[in-house]
């Protein structure tokens, strides 16, 4: 378990230095000046000549991602050219509300697909059964930035509930508000995200009923109560706990987009700006902040998988 | 004699369609809806980028079925014409997915080695990278539009068809057949392309498929965030986001394209489970 548990994080590491050279090499292949498309085309020499220094480009690549890494492994992701503040700085406040969303989101999801994909399995076949499925399926076939947009219009045109339909200014300085700002967003990325897991949680489930340790429990005389939640759930949990990894991380993306439906100043709306504006160290940045949680939500799935289920060896 | 083996065959023509999974039954009908859309709107007279002076007209106007858009835009015509658009960069992407990923993945699986390591490493990169971050790149690169969402959404499928085509290759390679054709004397590109690829094309159909479905959401969320198609060009994505700012004015801008994503990416979707059960020798019976 250790020497895989070090391969794999070799493996992790070998994986984020490569993202680092693509993201990095992706931009040299601006056709032209990046000074130039940052300030536009009446920029004066003087102010042009100011912008390359500042972003390196009288030095070598080479140089430049060298330094660019070395920044990037101390914390420092350089300073956004939009904003003029240091870029780990806006990327940590952005987290501090587009993270909220996903763990709340994804607490949500769990909490209304677990029980909901157990029913499903137990009931297999019956109208309960298909009525979740085609639930879920109708959940992950509509994309999620338009369901916000239908909560929006039902809960807030239709209804008239009184929530806001924009992020505070303040930001979490006024928490109530802040608070019944993300509702509707919660709302939205859970149902997506249960949609998935809704399915997932069957699978598992009836396929860990399928089992003959599950029938030999049965033969015994235990309770169904006992043989489910002891026997089965158990075992079903594996494959349901390392996808809800992997889950976490996806719903990072999937965030950027719900964000921008309910005009919340979170992560994506930081990148979209850095797009228009030509930030680009910023967009270098939030792409590589995004990999990087990827990254280590695989290798943490990985390493969980083979701690949690004795069965996996890793010769 | 010979009508009885005409009946036969016919018969079991039909008993074969009863057989097929209602899945796939479902997605192709699904599917063939979204092309008699992309139909309609090539011989629909009325122009989806026209704008009249008839704004904001509600459902079932006279010469605006599904109303129009504040731009007095037909959303019925901009429907059709985002089918259109859906078709053609899910076309695409899939294209650049299927056929880098089924590259790189039968080397892998075939040569196996330190080739397969390095392979694996690469694609597990660019596993790291979703279709929104390409697209971010790309659109810091190049500027925004139709033909950088779509290659963003081919590069981030490159990774799965890659896995299916490697799992693929390695159960085919072990076979006896392989080894007969290498006995024979064949060299390694013909016995891939003649003997291996022709067995692991039901597994890529399967994932093309679901590639699909999950292009078309990835091309709406990117037209959506304004990454993809640009105006006056409809995407369904791009509806959405125009319509967002007055929806409490009419809602039919943003319901309709909606719907008509939700029904191409359940077709998609159906198709490809339905012909995951019905290529799946255990569940034929």
């Amino acid at each position: 378990m250790f020497a895989y548990a070090v391969r794999r994080l070799g493996f992790a590491i070998v994986t984020l230095w490569l993202a680092t050279l693509l993201v990095f090499g992706a931009l040299l292949l601006i056709p032209g000046n990046p000074a130039q498309a940052i300030l536009g085309i009446d920029a004066t020499p003087a102010d042009l000549e100011a912008l390359e220094a500042r972003l390196g480009l009288d030095k070598p690549p080479l140089e430049r991602y060298l330094n660019w890494l070395g920044g990037a492994l101390r914390g420092d992701l350089g300073q956004s050219i939009r904003y003029e503040r240091p870029i780990a700085e806006l990327i940590l406040a952005r987290l501090g509300i587009t993270l909220p969303i996903v763990v709340a989101s994804l607490l949500l999801a769990t909490i209304i697909a677990v029980p909901m994909g157990i029913l499903a399995a137990r009931r297999a076949g019956s109208p309960i059964d298909l009525g979740i499925s085609l639930a879920s399926l109708v959940g992950i076939v509509l994309p999620s930035f338009w369901v916000g947009l239908m909560f929006i219009y039902i809960f807030i045109v239709w209804l008239k509930l009184p929530l806001p339909t924009s992020f505070p200014i303040g930001g979490w300085e006024n928490p109530q508000r802040a608070l019944l700002a993300l509702v509707l967003p919660v709302l939205t990325v859970a149902l997506a995200s249960a949609s998935f897991l809704v399915r997932l949680v069957r699978g598992s489930v009836l396929e860990v009923l399928s089992q003959d340790f599950i029938r030999t429990a049965r033969a015994k005389g235990l309770a169904e109560r006992v043989v489910l939640y002891k026997h089965a759930l158990r075992n079903a949990a594996l494959p349901v706990v390392t996808v809800l990894g992997l889950e976490f991380a996806s719903l990072l993306i999937a965030t950027v987009v719900v964000e921008t439906v309910f005009g919340i100043p979170g992560l994506g709306s930081l990148s979209l700006t850095a797009i228009s504006a030509r930030d680009y160290p910023l967009v270098q940045a939030v792409v590589l902040v995004i990999a990087a949680f990827i990254v280590l939500m695989n290798l943490l799935v990985d390493l969980l998988y083979g701690l949690l289920d004795p069965r996996v060896s890793y010769a | 004699m010979l009508s009885q083996r005409v009946q036969s065959k016919a018969s079991r023509r039909t008993m074969g369609w009863a057989k097929l999974p209602l899945a796939l039954k479902v997605g192709s009908f699904l599917i063939l809806l979204i092309l008699l859309m992309v139909l309609l709107s090539a011989l629909n007279p009325t122009n989806p980028n026209a704008t009249t002076p008839h704004r904001l007209a509600p459902l079932f106007t006279p010469g605006h079925p599904l109303g129009t858009d504040i731009l007095g835009r037909d959303t019925l015509a901009r429907v059709l014409a985002g089918a259109q658009n859906a078709l053609y960069v899910g076309l695409i992407a899939v294209g650049i997915g299927l056929s880098l990923g089924l590259l790189l993945g039968v080397l892998a699986g075939y040569f196996g080695g330190w080739l397969d390591q390095i392979l694996s490493v690469l694609l597990e990169t660019l596993y790291a990278l979703p279709a929104l971050l390409i697209a971010l790149l790309l659109a810091a690169i190049f500027n925004p539009g139709v033909t950088t969402s779509m290659a963003a959404i081919g590069l981030a499928a490159v990774p799965a068809f890659a896995r299916v085509a490697r799992a693929g290759v390695l159960s085919v390679k072990a076979l006896p057949y392989i080894e007969a054709a290498r006995a024979l004397g064949m060299g390694h590109g013909r016995i891939m392309l003649r003997h291996v690829l022709p067995n692991i094309i039901g597994p890529l159909l399967v994932q093309a498929s679901l590639a699909f479905a999950v292009a078309i959401l990835a091309e709406a969320a990117l037209s959506y965030l304004g990454l993809g198609t640009q105006p006056p060009n409809p995407s369904w994505g791009r509806m959405l986001r125009e319509a967002q700012s007055y929806q409490e004015l009419t809602p039919y801008p943003v319901i309709f394209p909606g719907l008509a994503i939700g029904l191409a990416v359940l077709g998609f979707n159906l198709l490809g489970d339905g012909l995951r059960d019905y290529l799946d020798p255990r569940k034929r019976s």
